[in-house]
């Protein structure tokens, strides 16, 4: 219990560490959740030079004088004269009011087409895996007694309690993590943007064991410092939710599956964001328990006994 | 006492910003390769990669699959669902007969249900010429190259990152208290020992940026006169980044807030700036103060030159600069 104390002393004496598990992520997710519903509000502006009022509501009819200056000042995104549109480039939704156009002048009023928009999860759960992957911070912080260059280090590398010891980090590390991952599961349910059930929580926990994994490895590199251990944990962190379609960019996971198929094996965010998105998948479960353990092994082997 | 020596030797003896930079280096190449095939130059010429999966080959089936050829580029996609949901596709369109057709969007932006209807209207009817019945499109002025634009967007981020390493990594040792002195000891003055670490770090993003330009060119096909002004844009950028991380750094000495504001910091200025979200859709407080952030004027000038957003970048530069060193000399002081 005194040794797990003293872990946990750790965590909350470092700032960062609290920073980059608890604050950052659900930080992102708030402003990417606010920035995403401004794009359901969206309304375009097609310049005309007598505004009515516009059948479709997406699109709002705005009187211009000089369509030019509207146009390169961004106040609408086309203007429309004589069956003729005027665009200063390409825009969100310009396609959509161009070819509403075209319809109308092609004297179509129904929609014939049986549509549906598929909502987008995939920006979501990629903020909560990536949540999950900031374990790999925790886990430097945590293990770096074990790996650094400093007396208790290399006390702990001669006792014969050193495996036990780490045991009891990791389990801690992993136990912090899951935590700090309840506050943004909490909103994102809130706010019916995930489904809380069995297999949201199977996917989170396999990646903590990754990211708790992952820096064990980074932090037995014993000539790296402490806060260049962290710098690279964050840089793999940020790496990995991006390849795995992270930060408002996911055809970045599409491209990892399809263009470079490798990289989804190196980002254990892109494995399980594909799990989320397709459903379980045993063979990427398989994956994702080797990548600790192999980074673990490593790790224990790497550091610390100099 | 020669800072671009001690530059160097930092260089060797710290391996971690290499594996920084070539992380940024790799997650670049891949951005670049992905671009080259994405929306972003698909939508110049279409509107995107959809699916078409038709029940029949019957004439109606096979009309409205040419007609939709116009507009997107159609590929056999096995899991639409998930490229839709990770934006590589835009649409689904599954085909029964002319009363069941089915439209699997991603986006309500995307013209895919109109262009649907337009066909099934002209076959209802009974007109073929009716989709020839088009607007005429003329671009008043345009701005930019669309990939180019994108991938410089996203370097923004790495410019960031890379100016906290270059703090942490180079500033922080080369103003360490003994390096200092040392200096003072030496025949350089202190003026000249401080422009010539900035001059080295500029020469080393330089050389990072100018790399990156080289695979923008070569993957994008961007010509040299497309890709001087971003250069010289990242680097003013670049200059602002490090000149904000230096003035943190001179208040605080603390290594950790450099990291979070290079990491975390870096990832938001750029995402309310509008790099990966149109800036138009973004609610208007956050607009409002991403207009008072470098980010934003960044992101404005990757589109082209403007005079305006050159001189508030300056403007930006050179308060941040004064701001320093009024900190170092207060610090120095105390």
């Amino acid at each position: 219990m005194k040794k797990l104390y003293y872990d946990v002393k750790i965590i909350f004496s470092d700032k960062i560490v609290l920073f980059f598990t608890v604050f950052f992520p659900l930080m992102l997710i708030i402003i990417i959740h606010t920035l995403v519903s401004g794009l359901n509000n969206m309304k375009f502006k097609v310049g005309v030079d007598q505004a009515g009022t516009s059948q479709e509501k997406m699109i709002e009819y705005v009187e211009v004088k000089d369509y030019k200056e509207a146009l390169q000042k961004n106040e609408v995104q086309l203007y429309t004269k004589d069956n003729k549109i005027y665009v200063t480039g390409y825009k969100t939704g310009q396609a959509y009011i161009i070819e509403n156009i075209n319809y109308a002048i092609q004297q179509g009023t129904k929609d014939y087409a049986q549509s549906k928009t598929l909502p987008r999860v995939s920006d979501f759960v990629a903020l909560l895996t990536m949540n999950a992957i900031y374990s790999i911070f925790l886990s430097i912080t945590v293990m770096q007694k074990y790996f650094g260059k400093s007396g208790v280090a290399a006390r702990i590398a001669l006792s014969n309690q050193r495996s036990r010891l780490m045991v009891n980090s990791f389990i801690l590390s992993f136990i912090f993590q899951s935590i700090a991952l309840i506050l943004p599961i909490c909103y994102l349910s809130y706010h019916n943007l995930i489904t809380v059930n069995f297999e949201l929580f199977l996917y989170c926990g396999l990646l903590i064991l990754n990211g708790i994994g992952l820096g064990m490895l980074v932090s037995s590199f014993e000539r790296l410092t402490l806060g260049m251990k962290q710098g690279i944990s964050v840089t793999i962190a940020q790496i990995m939710t991006l390849i795995g379609g992270g930060f408002g960019i996911p055809m970045l996971a599409y491209h990892s599956k399809y263009t470079f198929p490798f990289l989804q094996y190196l980002s254990p965010v892109h494995l399980t964001n594909q799990m989320f998105m397709n459903g379980f998948n045993w063979s990427y479960v398989v994956i994702l328990v080797l990548i600790p353990i192999v980074a673990m092994t490593i790790a224990y082997y790497n550091g610390g006994k100099k | 006492m020669n800072s671009y020596k001690q530059i160097f030797k930092l260089l060797k003896s710290s391996y971690g910003i290499f594996i920084y930079v070539v992380i940024y280096f790799m997650l670049m190449i891949f951005m670049i390769g992905a671009n080259s095939s994405n929306t972003v130059n698909q939508n110049a010429k279409t509107y995107g990669t959809i699916s078409v999966e038709l029940k029949n080959e019957d004439q109606f089936s096979i009309g409205l699959k040419d007609y939709l050829k116009k507009f997107y580029k159609i590929e056999e996609i096995k899991e639409y669902k998930y490229a839709i949901n990770t934006t590589y596709s835009v649409g689904h369109v599954k085909v029964e007969d002319i009363d069941n057709v089915e439209v699997t969007l991603g986006s309500v932006v995307v013209p895919l249900k109109l262009h649907v209807s337009q066909y099934i209207n002209s076959i209802k009817q009974n007109d073929p010429t009716l989709l020839l019945r088009r607007v005429e499109t003329e671009i008043v002025e345009s701005k930019g190259v669309l990939g180019l634009k994108e991938f410089f967007q996203s370097y923004a981020l790495l410019i960031f990152g890379i100016s906290g390493m270059f703090v942490m990594s180079f500033i922080k040792p080369l103003m360490s208290k003994e390096t200092i002195e040392k200096v003072r000891l030496s025949s350089t003055s202190m003026t000249k020992y401080i422009s010539s670490i900035f001059l080295g770090l500029f020469t080393i993003m330089l050389v990072i940026t100018l790399l990156a330009s080289g695979f923008a060119m070569i993957v994008l096909g961007a010509s040299i006169s497309q890709i001087i002004w971003p250069i010289i844009n990242s680097m003013l950028y670049f200059g602002i980044s490090l000149m904000i991380l230096f003035m943190v750094f001179a208040i605080t000495s603390n290594e950790d807030v450099i990291m979070v504001i290079s990491n975390a910091l870096g990832v938001l200025l750029v995402m309310i700036s509008g790099s990966f979200f149109p800036f138009e859709y973004i609610p208007k407080p956050i607009q409002i103060a991403a207009k008072l952030l470098p980010t934003y004027y960044y992101n404005q000038l990757v589109s082209g030159f403007d005079l305006n957003f050159v001189l508030i970048q300056c403007a930006f530069l050179m308060a941040l600069s004064l701001a320093t060193v009024n900190i170092l000399k207060y610090n120095k002081q105390r």
